[in-house]
């Protein structure tokens, strides 16, 4: 035991025997005899803490809780700080040697000791998250105060060598932690081995080409195919960085000693040829390693790549470039490949539209640590390499509606995995031809949690108050809005006039011409919904005196058919003079009417717009809709003249609406996309095979869509 | 695994709103009455394969909206259309007298060699009938158009009025007189005929999602 002043330190570890200053005990409670134990601590306590990575906030709140705590209150501990990143920290009553709690080091985020002579200068502490997932997670800041101040700095290497050593022998590993909702895509979940590591490296590729002042420029690249020149002098331009690991561990590229280039795809890699390589390094400006290499066009065997396609040719040729590197800490050499598409053009060709998209393409590095050699560094091994294929960095906008309407709420709750796949081979089947879903079906929950309705109540008093809409209204907004608030929302969102309301009370005792038409339809609006299901019932007639009294009130429009859904989802909600100030306010402040104007002048230009967006967004879609014949208004029509209310589950039916409301008519193209855009992902194949279900796009464009997706769920996984 | 048939046809299903186009669809494919029917907006899907003279002949059918303010929307659909069937309702008039527009329609923009079967529908409401059967048949000798009366509710003649259209097309390719090869026939091969020649055919099988 060897004292400072009234303190005693006990150090179990063996591996600290070089520390002859302190003396070792094993410790007295049961547990993991591994690690070190400080006694004469005093725990200060805990304080929520919103940046738990902040080394100034950790700091403020070791003030605090420093100035509060007296010597009499605080509780008397021994603090255990375990020698690997797999152990926990360990509180130990003082006085009973009972262990009062434990922190799984994994979970530590940050560690930080006092400012050398403030009065925290005894003080150290760590925040912690609290919670199983990201999303629920509470950060706490523990705050620890040692009787001798110097003890603190051997506090802080052991916190030191904790964080840094990896376990000695495979356990529940630091990277295969559910509860940090960790980075890795759900792809690669299958660990081979829970002590594999993930690394996400991000390639930028750029070609140039030899102008005829001998300089290079980068050639144009539109969406996914370089346009090349041919028997012009190339170079390779590369930009790898890592965007992220678990724990932060950086990986260092040492070298690049290959770049190497093949026409066509997956081919050999004795058909590769090597690139003479003209610069790598570090960026001094950026963490970006670089890499160029020259490309001899006279190379016989890149011929193919000299050879001018004819201007109409859909062919594509490939290009299959890699590079490879040597990374610190991984003995073999990392190759780092991928495929692109490319059209070769006349050497005199001159290009007008000089698109410059990068090619960005991540690559997830899953790596073995070895077992922990005498040197500091980590020794990994290379278990496998996989490439997300390009990524499209100019579409960031759909992310709202990817995120906001794709969330699992989408999914029917009663569909088991299992029952999806059954479904989905049917669907492959027989597809064209199975029930298409009764319009105005599903479940609507009137759930809603008491902190959700606390965020609201917030934001609504904040609206009433400022009379704008409060900011964090678009991301409750997006979450759905509960039932119980959706037809207040809706009226606050549209915007509503006492005006308008008033005349309703006159347009209904009017006559229309469209009278027997609208009868026709209203027994055919929603009629799986139980409150438009009876003839002459109450929901059947509302909807028809807000139907006609629309007609009457835009003469211009008048009755169209694919209204009477947008109205029954208004009538779902609030009563026919709410409705038809809502449904006046999407027409003409919205601009919906501006779609049945015109002989649907307007409606052809949007879907115009629409087959542009997917051509340029999700391309390998648009081309299969090309080559198949489908046309934007086979399947967006009834979506876009019905504002998406006629064929969906009503939840969703209802949430589109909350978007609408909110951002007005670019959400026709956001929905529109992200129900075409699903169909890339096999990630959300879930909700695809849903959608199927319900038919919604039918017969061929659904089945194209359908088939598409599933083929290149398989492509992917396979 | 898609089903095998010797020929595709593009069918259309037209006429005026609420004749019951979508409910003869739904009976001719499911066998069944659609009780909670909505109305078309835009156009819907369906296809079948029914044995026609030995034949097996997959129908793709498009239903259009009926109401008339969408027929500058559902006029994109006639393209290439093979076979059409032009609906009224026997207990309204209006939507009889509208016969004469949808034909024309019809002719113009799919092909003039359409093959156009009339229907008139909800003959089971024959309490409310208003236009008789004689005077139909007229009107389809008149324009040269196949003639049947049906019931989606009861599903009489249902099936009978999609094969009959299907039969005469095959009797006219088998004749000659209609060249599955010319663009806009409205006709492609399927996986059951060995291909003479033809482009469309062998797209068309390219992809195992082919409808």
């Amino acid at each position: 035991m060897y004292q400072v002043g009234a303190s005693k330190f006990y150090i179990a570890s063996p591996q600290e025997g070089k520390e002859s200053d302190i003396v070792f005990e094993t410790p007295t409670f049961d547990g993991h005899d591994d690690g070190a134990v400080f006694n004469q601590i005093s725990y200060l306590g805990a304080a929520n803490i919103n940046a738990p990575k902040s080394e100034a906030e950790i700091h403020r709140n070791m003030a605090i809780l420093n100035r509060e705590q007296g010597q009499d209150q605080c509780i008397r501990v021994s603090v255990k700080i375990p020698s690997c990143s797999s152990g926990s920290v360990v509180l130990i009553d003082a006085a009973t040697m009972q262990i009062i709690t434990s922190y799984e080091v994994q979970r530590i985020l940050f560690y930080a000791h006092g400012i050398a002579d403030s009065d925290e200068a005894a003080c150290f502490a760590f925040t912690w998250s609290h919670g199983n997932s990201q999303e629920s997670a509470i950060f706490q800041c523990h705050v620890f105060r040692c009787d001798i101040p110097e003890a603190v700095r051997q506090v802080s290497a052991c916190f030191a060598k904790a964080f840094m050593r990896s376990p000695p022998k495979p356990q529940p590993s630091l990277m295969c932690d559910e509860s940090q909702g960790d980075l890795k895509p759900s792809s690669l979940q299958s660990p081979v081995s829970t002590m594999s590591e993930l690394f996400i490296f991000e390639l930028t590729m750029d070609i140039k080409e030899e102008d005829s002042k001998g300089g290079y420029y980068v050639v144009p690249k539109d969406r996914s195919q370089f346009k090349l020149r041919a028997n012009t002098e190339k170079q390779l331009c590369f930009s790898v960085h890592q965007v992220s690991s678990v724990h932060q561990r950086i990986l260092h590229i040492e070298r690049c000693f290959g770049v190497l280039v093949c026409p066509g795809r997956n081919v050999r890699h004795a058909d590769m040829r090597l690139l003479e390589m003209l610069s790598m390094g570090n960026d001094p400006g950026s963490n970006k390693y670089i890499i160029t290499g020259q490309w001899d066009s006279s190379d016989p065997a890149l011929e193919s790549l000299n050879l001018v396609e004819e201007p109409s040719s859909a062919n594509k040729s490939y290009v299959t470039v890699a590079i490879d590197l040597v990374i610190r800490g991984i003995q073999e050499p990392v190759r780092l490949q991928l495929e692109t598409k490319v059209k070769v053009y006349p050497k005199n060709e001159r290009f007008w539209n000089l698109s410059k998209r990068q090619l960005v393409q991540q690559f997830y590095l899953n790596l073995k640590e070895l077992a922990a050699s005498d040197t500091n560094e980590p020794q990994f091994e290379v278990i496998s390499v996989d490439t997300s294929g390009e990524i499209d960095r100019t579409n960031k906008s759909l992310g709202i509606t990817l995120s906001g309407l794709m969330s699992l709420q989408l999914v029917d709750p009663i569909l088991s995995p299992k029952e999806e796949k059954e479904d989905e081979f049917r669907d492959d089947e027989l597809s064209d031809n199975d029930e298409p879903m009764l319009s105005g079906t599903g479940n609507v929950s009137k759930d809603c949690s008491a902190a959700l309705l606390e965020q609201w109540s917030e934001a609504l008093t904040k609206w009433t108050q400022t009379g704008t809409r409060p900011k964090q209204l678009t991301h409750l907004v997006y979450q759905g809005i509960p039932d119980a608030l959706r037809a207040e929302i809706w009226q606050r969102l549209a915007g509503h006039s006492e005006d308008v309301m008033d005349k309703y009370r006159v347009l209904i005792t009017k006559e229309s011409s469209c009278e027997s038409v609208i009868q026709r339809d209203i027994n055919r609006t929603f009629p799986a919904h139980d409150f438009f299901k009876k003839a002459g019932g109450l929901g059947q007639d509302s909807l028809f005196r807000l139907s006609k009294a629309y007609a009457v009130y835009d003469e211009e429009v008048g009755y169209c058919q694919g209204l009477s859904f947008l109205a029954a989802a208004l009538l779902l909600h609030m009563p026919e003079e709410q409705a038809f100030c809502v449904l006046v306010q999407i027409m003409y402040h919205y601009k919906l009417r501006d779609l049945f104007k015109d002989g649907f002048e307007n409606l052809n230009m949007r879907l115009y717009q629409l087959g542009r967006l997917l051509e340029d967004q999700v391309q390998d879609l648009w081309q299969h809709f090309q080559e198949k014949g489908v046309e934007e208004h086979m399947y967006g029509s009834q979506w876009f003249l019905t504002l998406f209310t006629a064929k969906f589950p009503l939840h969703l039916v209802f949430h589109i609406l909350d978007v609408f409301l909110l951002l007005g008519t670019d959400t026709l193209f956001l929905v529109a996309l992200a129900l075409l855009t699903v169909g890339r992902s096999p990630i959300l194949l879930i909700f695809f095979s849903f959608a199927n279900r319900i038919g919604f796009i039918r017969s061929r464009a659904r089945k194209t869509c359908c088939s598409w997706t599933l083929k290149a769920c398989s492509s992917t996984s396979g | 695994m898609s089903e095998s048939y010797d020929y595709l046809f593009k069918f259309l299903v037209i006429g005026s709103a609420g004749t019951g186009k979508s409910c003869l669809l739904h009976q001719f494919i499911e066998s069944k009455f659609k009780e909670d029917s909505s109305h078309t907006i835009g156009v819907e899907f369906g296809s079948k394969v029914v044995p026609v003279s030995g034949k097996q002949v997959k129908l793709q059918i498009w239903d259009t909206a009926g109401q008339e303010r969408f027929k500058s929307v559902t006029r994109s659909y006639y393209r290439g259309a093979a076979g059409a069937l032009l609906v009224y309702d026997v207990t309204r008039r209006d939507s009889f007298n509208a016969l004469a527009n949808w034909l024309a329609d019809a002719r113009s923009l799919a092909s003039p060699n359409i093959v156009v079967l009339l229907v008139g529908n909800k003959s089971d409401l024959e309490s409310q009938r208003e236009v008789t059967f004689l005077e139909a048949s007229r009107f389809a000798q008149e324009n040269e158009l196949m003639f049947l009366e049906t019931s989606a509710k009861s599903g009489q003649n249902v099936v009978e009025a999609f094969s009959k259209c299907a039969k005469a097309i095959v009797t006219k390719i088998e004749s000659g007189e209609l060249d599955p090869d010319r663009i806009g026939s409205g006709i492609q091969y399927g996986n059951l005929k060995p291909t003479r020649n033809s482009a469309s055919a062998a797209t068309g099988r390219s992809c195992p999602c082919k409808v």
